[in-house]
């Protein structure tokens, strides 16, 4: 058999379609062979659910923000009310989906499969931080049934510690739990990278999206102890009324934002490098060409992991930190931007000449690099002492973050699933609906944010219920667009459940992708491959044959070990 | 931990075979470790109870000083990170280097702070 | 050629590893990645202590010299000793020598338990002295002559006084450390009292779980868990976290209890 390109590893014949087949979603069945079960891919469809719902859920708080928005004078809710929707959009948003969205799912299911390992090193972690993740999720619910918080995602005291009266002792505990589900992911990730790899499984021939987990994984154990230790000092404060941030005792609320930033500004790359590295994996399938410059992408997510936590400062810069502090963060944030850079011009190059095809993960992959690109570039103007004076705490940061975070990670996000999905159920979903959905989400972001920058830009301030009335037009076009994006998102949960039935069966490798993931079967066997697969080849040879390749590789040895199929090598 | 040979799983084997090669260290061995460890207590102590006068910063990088070195020998020779793989030895690196960031620049901000003004 | 040919037992490793070894170095390995997350969190509270340490030091020598350091000296060395114990419990499971290793765990167990103990006591102490953070404020009586008609008379002025403050002068007086207390902040000894319970506390937090794990394990040995020696790398694993405990012991005694002038003569339990 010769291919028009060549895997990673010798691909699975495809499974007789008259015979039924055992895999990982129907070797047992019952709630409780989900609720125990230490496999990664069940594990995967567990985040993908509770995440789903928990995005459902912080959308439906943005719903509210942007409704109340329509008029200038917050007639829908109440002022303190707002002040809750606004954090709850937030916390949610942030903790319960951005953060585990891609490592839990995409994360859980395909790592191990494309280093070819049969698990994640420690499978009982691996369902035990499910499990912490929901009881961190229990505590959030919590938060948000006693009457949820006030005081922004970013919890500064001493506003959050003394003088809130809302319930900040639960959600900090939920963002406590969570983070230790947060670090026992990435910890299982940066284990399984580190011991699991098939034989050949080099560290040049990891894929793009191995070396995004790895970055993100870096991030998410190093910087969430802090954060926990952090939340932990401010609960002490909120519970026995004295705390070292309380500046009473002449203690320094800006030591919180400092601790609080030493996490949360490596946090927010943990919510965009998945998705470049889900992007990384696409734009070379879809193109049929090898990406361009595999070790500048690679090296460049684990750049961005660590620079990024060099500038936390640049949140700071109107807090009360030094002049000087602040000049060294301005400087050290250009830096971070250079490996960005780096990787959106290597999509780009890979994108040349390409053999393009638009198919849905393709045209998210595509929105992804456009809407990044201008969060991106926006991000330095806040990222620049003198312009960040003008814009702190206005609707341009908004506009900006929700460009790297909703155009970045959640369309990289989108693109995964759809890209994963006929792997994930074996079932293909409509062509139509899922370009449908992506141009729709891709038209109504730019309608919902492009309004933000200018509105934010003339002055109207972040999180105030109540704007000036010259801004309402503004506001007007942003909640449409916040509705058409609605639509949106709400279609791929039509059309994604509707395939489980109604989808035709997708084949073990729909997208002719050279990754070892695709060379299994759909859905793949409990132990994700028949035989342990032996990697020959870097991980995106779109442009050569299997022939080419394999004609050049010695047979395997054959000293009682697997040793693959030597029939394509005769 | 990279493959010999690439393609030959038998090798891989091999490759972690070695770990097998490290038994834990003998009661002799310990002991003399012990001993160290009790000695650097001894040390922080005589460096606690020592007035510095008006040099209490000195106290405090001295206390510091002993205090390191005896986790480091904790480290090294009871922990056995001396003969640890190079992915370990890279972990601990990487634990002292991101300390050291977070150390590094809050401190910065403290020292800086009184310097000037906008 | 299977692992377990290797080495002459019927041990059998988990179904998605290719070989012992690969097994028993990503336990290990496992175990050091989450030590450096251990580090990054006490990391956290320390640099917290450092910046506050190097903006008031001499309010942060008077609350180290209202404590009492001989407990924490006993416990340093306990908990040191109980490094050489789980150790030698290392070395007795890869031997396969099992009394031996229950031996060890049960030593560990005990010393571990002391420590618990005597910070108990000591934490006891700490309440009774009364050098627990407070806004609580007394309002007490306070003598001053003044010259009324030409007569010099004493009035008793009504003021507010810090509970926490007079309870600091008097642990500092009995210390023989009145000069202390003159030059010190009471406000911003009190930060440093919130840092020696968090640090503590979270301290202690680990060795209770230390302690559960290291009474499991104890328990394991005795229904033959550990009668495959190949599982010896979990006691490794354990003994490795316990170390960790230890050494997070050993910034904490010059931090807290020996950051501040200590003399022989004021020693107690």
């Amino acid at each position: 058999m010769n291919l028009d390109y060549a895997p990673q590893c010798v691909p699975a014949p495809e499974p007789d379609p008259t015979k039924p087949r055992v895999h990982y979603l129907n070797h047992a069945y019952g709630w409780l062979s989900w609720l125990f079960t230490v496999d990664h891919k069940r594990i995967g469809i567990l985040y993908l659910v509770t995440v789903t719902i928990f995005f459902a859920a912080g959308a439906t708080a943005a719903a509210l923000v942007r409704l109340n928005l329509l008029t200038p004078t917050s007639e829908l809710l109440p002022l303190d009310a707002y002040n809750k929707a606004f954090t709850a959009h937030g916390t949610v948003m942030l903790f319960l989906f951005l953060i585990p969205v891609v490592p839990g799912v995409l994360g859980n299911f395909f790592v191990p499969m494309m280093i070819g390992a049969k698990d994640m090193a420690f499978p009982k972690i691996n369902l035990l931080s499910w499990y912490i993740f929901m009881l961190g999720a229990a505590f959030f619910l919590w938060t948000l049934l006693s009457g949820g918080i006030d005081t922004g995602w970013t919890l500064y005291p001493p506003y959050s510690s003394q003088y809130s009266h809302t319930n900040v002792l639960y959600a900090g505990l939920g963002i406590f739990v969570a983070g230790f589900s947060s670090i026992l992911t990435g910890l299982n990730i940066i284990v399984t990278v580190h011991k699991m790899r098939a034989p050949g499984m080099t560290w040049n021939r990891l894929p793009l999206f191995i070396w995004a987990m790895y970055a993100t994984s870096l991030i998410q154990m190093l910087a969430t102890p802090v954060l926990a230790v952090t939340v932990l000092l401010l609960a002490v404060e909120r519970v026995f009324g004295i705390g070292i941030f309380d500046p009473t005792l002449e203690g320094d609320p800006i030591l919180f934002q400092h601790m609080f930033w030493f996490y949360s500004h490596p946090a927010v790359y943990v919510m965009i490098i998945p998705g470049m590295g889900v992007v990384s994996e696409i734009i070379t399938c879809f193109s049929r060409k090898n990406i361009f410059g595999y070790a500048a992408i690679a090296w460049s997510s684990v750049g961005i992991a660590v620079v990024g936590f060099l500038v936390w400062g640049h949140h700071m810069f109107l807090s009360g930190q030094g002049y000087y502090m602040g000049m060294l963060f301005s400087f050290i944030t250009m830096l971070v931007a250079v490996p960005s850079a780096i990787k959106v011009f290597n999509w780009t190059a890979t994108l040349y000449k390409g053999s393009i095809t638009f198919e849905a993960p393709m045209l998210f992959s595509l929105g992804f690099i456009a809407l990044f690109t201008i969060g991106g570039v926006t991000g330095l103007y806040l990222g620049v002492m003198g312009t960040d004076i003008h814009l702190h705490d206005t609707y341009f940061v908004v506009a900006h973050f929700h460009f790297t975070m909703v155009g970045g990670m959640m369309l990289g996000w989108q693109a995964g699933l759809h890209f994963w999905w006929p792997k994930m159920t074996g079932k293909m979903y409509s062509d139509f609906w899922s370009r449908l959905s992506a141009l729709t989400i891709c038209f109504g972001f730019f309608v919902t944010f492009i309004p933000q920058f200018i509105a934010g830009y003339n002055g109207m301030p972040r999180r105030s219920p109540s704007y000036a009335p010259e801004y309402q037009i503004l506001n007007v076009i942003s909640t449409a667009g916040a509705f058409i994006q609605g639509i949106g998102y709400l279609m791929p949960v039509f059309y994604l459940t509707g395939s489980l039935i109604y989808g035709r069966p997708a084949g073990n490798n729909p997208w002719r992708a050279t990754g070892l993931e695709w060379q299994t079967t759909s859905p793949p066997p409990q132990f994700n491959f028949d035989e342990t697969p032996i990697v020959t080849c870097g991980p995106y040879e779109y442009s050569l044959t299997s022939d080419d390749v394999y004609k050049h590789i010695p047979v395997p040895s054959t000293n009682g070990v697997h040793t693959g199929k030597e029939g394509v090598h005769a | 931990m990279s493959y010999a040979d690439p393609h030959d799983p038998a090798a891989a084997a091999e490759n972690y075979a070695n770990e097998l090669q490290h038994p834990p260290p003998q009661i002799g061995y310990l002991a003399t470790v012990y001993a160290v460890l009790v000695g650097f207590l001894g040390l922080a102590l005589i460096v606690g109870f020592t007035d510095f006068g008006e040099y209490q910063g000195l106290k405090v990088l001295c206390a510091l000083g002993v205090a390191g070195t005896q986790a480091a020998v904790l480290a090294l020779y009871m922990m056995e990170l001396r003969k640890a793989d190079r992915v370990t030895a890279l972990a601990a690196g990487a634990a002292l280097f991101w300390t050291s960031i977070l150390f590094g620049i809050t401190l910065t901000d403290y020292f800086t702070r009184h310097l000037g003004a906008i | 050629m299977s692992a377990a040919a290797h080495h002459g037992s019927d041990y059998h490793y988990a179904h998605h590893f290719d070989s012992l070894g690969q097994q028993q170095s990503t336990v290990r390995f496992g175990m050091w990645l989450f030590l450096v997350t251990e580090v990054l969190f006490f990391g956290g509270i320390m640099s917290a202590y450092t910046v506050y340490r190097t903006m008031y030091p001499d309010d942060f020598e008077a609350g180290s010299a209202a404590l009492n350091p001989l407990a924490a000296i006993l416990n340093s060395f306990l908990l040191l000793t109980s490094s050489l114990t789980i150790t030698l419990g290392v070395r007795a499971a890869f031997d396969g020598d099992i009394a031996g290793l229950r031996k060890w765990l049960m030593a560990t167990i005990l010393l571990g338990t002391a420590f618990l103990g005597l910070k108990a006591n000591e934490y006891y102490t700490d309440v009774k002295e009364g050098l627990v953070p407070t806004k609580a404020e007394d309002v007490i009586e306070v003598a001053k002559s003044v010259t009324v008609n030409g007569h010099d008379t004493i009035v008793y002025d009504k003021v507010r006084s810090s509970v926490f403050a007079r309870k600091l002068e008097h642990v500092l007086k009995e210390n023989e450390h009145e000069q202390l207390f003159e030059k010190c902040n009471p406000y911003r000894v009190q930060l440093f009292f919130l840092f020696y319970y968090c640090m503590t506390g979270l301290h202690v937090l680990h060795m209770v779980i230390g302690l559960g794990l290291l009474v499991w394990q104890y328990i394991l040995a005795g229904n033959g868990f550990f009668n495959f020696k190949e599982r010896y790398v979990y006691v490794e694993a354990m003994s490795l976290y316990w170390h960790f405990v230890d050494m997070v012991w050993m910034f904490l005694l010059p931090l807290l209890y020996l950051a501040g002038p200590h003399s022989f003569d004021h020693l107690s339990l």
